[in-house]
């Protein structure tokens, strides 16, 4: 017995729709509606989708982002949920008013949130640096960084070992402050460009790059080109990459 | 589309400044997937980072590296196990309460005083600290930093007290109350002020219309030797020796040096 | 994170572990090295010593690494335990903090 429905997303639509063939296993998806706002569903057991198997997860994850796509793209606003967010229905004779009691509940939540993300899309920035090439080019500038590089040269073989590990906490705390720098300028600029920023978790990056920032956009779909042109600007400086993803169903802003 | 940038390329590959930046969605790159996963799954989730270390499959160690590698102060602050002990857990949420000692509607607080409780229990036993409630109905000592009340009892069944001088292990002389209960019990106190607890706790006994008997046919009451375990008068242990195995009270140790 | 040790890979997991720790121990000695002698305490021939034997320490534990094959184990364990630490301590980079500044600024300056 199906006793519960997964739900994928919130759309804003009055009617009972079917979306076809486009589930977690090819299963049925269709709306149930509320008053003027949907839950995109399919029939399932009530219990999460587990797998050991990692391809098996990967292809429900994106069948998953690609049904909330769909409904995207057909009814506009979307309110896009995690993977296996599931209600249970047990055995009520009528599932669909669990699930319309649910959205019920959550009514005038939901619809502020979809005014907020109406005509709107997530963007992901990640913006890292080269540590190496950095450090170079501090050890050139900064004099009293060079002049200790230079006399690492001339030391015997125990004080140059700990005269290098002189230098690289200098250059660590110079870095961190040049870090700090970039940040703060490149999140200006960034928001700027943007309705709203989420600062997501830095992710480690294979050395000698290090990631500065990890953010999550909201902006208008329109504004994308504006974000894209201020993101090249910054990606062209020195040593600095950015990674530019989007536009997703705003995941981040629900 | 623009490409991101592959970490190991070479710098001058990856600054193709002419190419404009656009979002990047292409479901073959595996970088990709990360971004869609990373959102996809419950965001707002730490996982239960610390290291787990099993042998054969089969958990063993549980290792709270938070505490091993902030230092003493991180682990001073946050107190290691701090997770993987539960009664801690309670014990700290209790000590955070504070509470006062709940006095029954109508019962009046004669006197508060710091002091301790002797406690016994087969092999066990210890002094506990806390503080002693005398009010006009009962006696009583609380911990405060476990809300328990390690001992109490209505003062109308206390028959009678008396106090003796002992020397503690420590070399020091405490005076220690011995309160005679009925039902042949006896409790032994240690106060902060003990003429002032006696004082009190006999008017209070007096107030509530009881009185003291003499100490002298309580003392024949009968207490285990702490060395060999055997049962014999009170009097005879702390003032003489166990006849059983000659165990002699430090009190009388001095005495006889 | 769960280190599992197993039959295939008991040397591996177990030392991974203690070579991770190792270094984060050597790592403690070489700041508390560089601080005494920035400190000024040291004469120059301690340094000398001091740098001597700390350079042949981390040339044995990468020969250790080598050696066992267990570079990518303990680089694993470490990033692991970088990620404790930041749950307790700030992050090494700190953008939450740095985005807090800014938007102080931003207040600021109208």
């Amino acid at each position: 017995m199906a006793e519960g429905r997964y739900v994928y997303c919130i759309v804003e639509s009055s009617q009972e729709t079917q979306l076809g063939n486009i589930g977690i296993n090819g299963i049925r998806v269709y709306t149930i509606p509320y008053q003027d706002i949907s839950a995109i569903v399919h029939n399932c057991p009530p219990e999460p989708y587990e797998s050991e198997d990692n391809d098996v997860v990967k292809n429900w994850v994106i069948t998953h982002e690609k049904v909330i796509e769909t409904a995207w793209e057909r009814l506009g606003i979307v309110l896009p949920l995690g993977f296996d967010t599931i209600i249970r229905t047990g055995e009520e004779k009528d599932p669909k008013k669990v699930v319309r009691d649910w959205i019920k509940e959550d009514y005038q939540n939901l619809k502020k949130k979809l005014d907020r993300v109406r005509g709107k899309a997530e963007y992901g920035v990640q913006i890292s640096w080269d540590t190496k090439i950095i450090s170079h080019a501090l050890i050139e500038k900064d004099e009293e960084l060079n002049k200790l590089s230079e006399d690492i040269k001339s030391k015997p073989k125990g004080v140059a070992y700990m005269y290098r590990q002189k230098l690289e906490k200098l250059i660590r705390e110079k870095l961190l402050r040049e870090a700090e720098n970039h940040f703060k300028e490149f999140y200006g600029r960034i928001k700027k460009c943007t309705e709203d920023i989420r600062m997501e978790k830095i992710k480690k990056e294979e050395e000698p790059r290090q990631m500065l920032m990890n953010l999550s956009c909201l902006a208008d779909k329109n504004d994308a080109k504006a974000l894209g042109d201020e993101l090249d600007k910054i990606n062209n400086k020195e040593s600095i990459f950015v990674r530019f993803t989007g536009p997703w169903p705003p995941y981040s802003f629900v | 589309m623009f490409a991101s940038p592959d970490p190991g390329l070479p710098t001058h590959l990856c600054n193709r400044a002419k190419r404009q930046m656009e979002p990047e969605r292409d479901w073959k790159g595996r970088a990709t997937l990360v971004d869609l996963l990373d959102r996809i799954f419950d965001k707002g989730v730490v996982l239960y980072a610390d290291v787990i270390i099993s042998v054969a499959g089969i958990p063993l160690i549980g290792v709270n590296l938070r505490a091993v590698l902030a230092g003493m102060e991180t682990m001073l602050e946050y107190g290691v196990m701090q997770d993987m002990d539960v009664k801690t857990r309670m014990w700290e949420s209790q000590k955070s309460k504070t509470k006062e000692v709940p006095l029954i509607k109508g019962e009046e607080l004669v006197l508060k005083m710091y002091g301790s409780y002797h406690y016994k229990s087969g092999i066990y036993n210890a002094w506990k600290s806390g503080h002693i409630y005398l009010t006009n109905t009962r006696l009583l000592l609380y911990q405060k930093e476990f809300n328990e009340k390690v001992f109490e009892t209505p003062i109308d069944r206390i028959k009678a007290i008396t106090v003796i001088r002992q020397t503690s292990f420590t070399g020091k002389d405490k005076n220690i109350i011995h309160l005679y209960l009925q039902g042949k019990k006896v409790v032994r106190l240690s106060v902060h002020d003990t003429e002032k607890f006696k004082q009190e706790l006999e008017s209070s006994i007096e107030k509530a219309g009881m009185t003291l008997d003499e100490v002298n046919q309580y003392e024949e009451e009968k207490e285990t030797c702490p060395q060999c375990g055997i049962l014999a008068p009170v009097k005879e242990l702390l003032e003489k020796e166990c006849s059983k195995c000659g165990w002699v009270s430090i009190t009388q140790k001095k005495n006889k040096s | 994170m769960p280190i599992d040790i197993n039959e295939d890979n008991l040397k591996h997991g177990l030392l991974g572990l203690v070579i991770a720790l190792v270094e984060i121990i050597r790592d403690a000695l070489k700041h508390q090295a560089l601080r005494r002698m920035e400190g000024g305490s040291l004469r120059d021939e301690e340094i000398e010593r001091l740098g001597t034997a700390l350079e042949e320490i981390d040339i044995a534990i990468d020969q250790m690494k080598k050696e066992q094959g267990i570079s990518e184990t303990v680089k694993s364990v470490r990033d692991g335990l970088d990620g404790l630490v930041d749950d307790v301590l700030d992050q090494i980079v700190n953008p939450a903090k740095w985005k807090e500044e800014y938007e102080k600024k931003e207040v600021k300056n109208g």
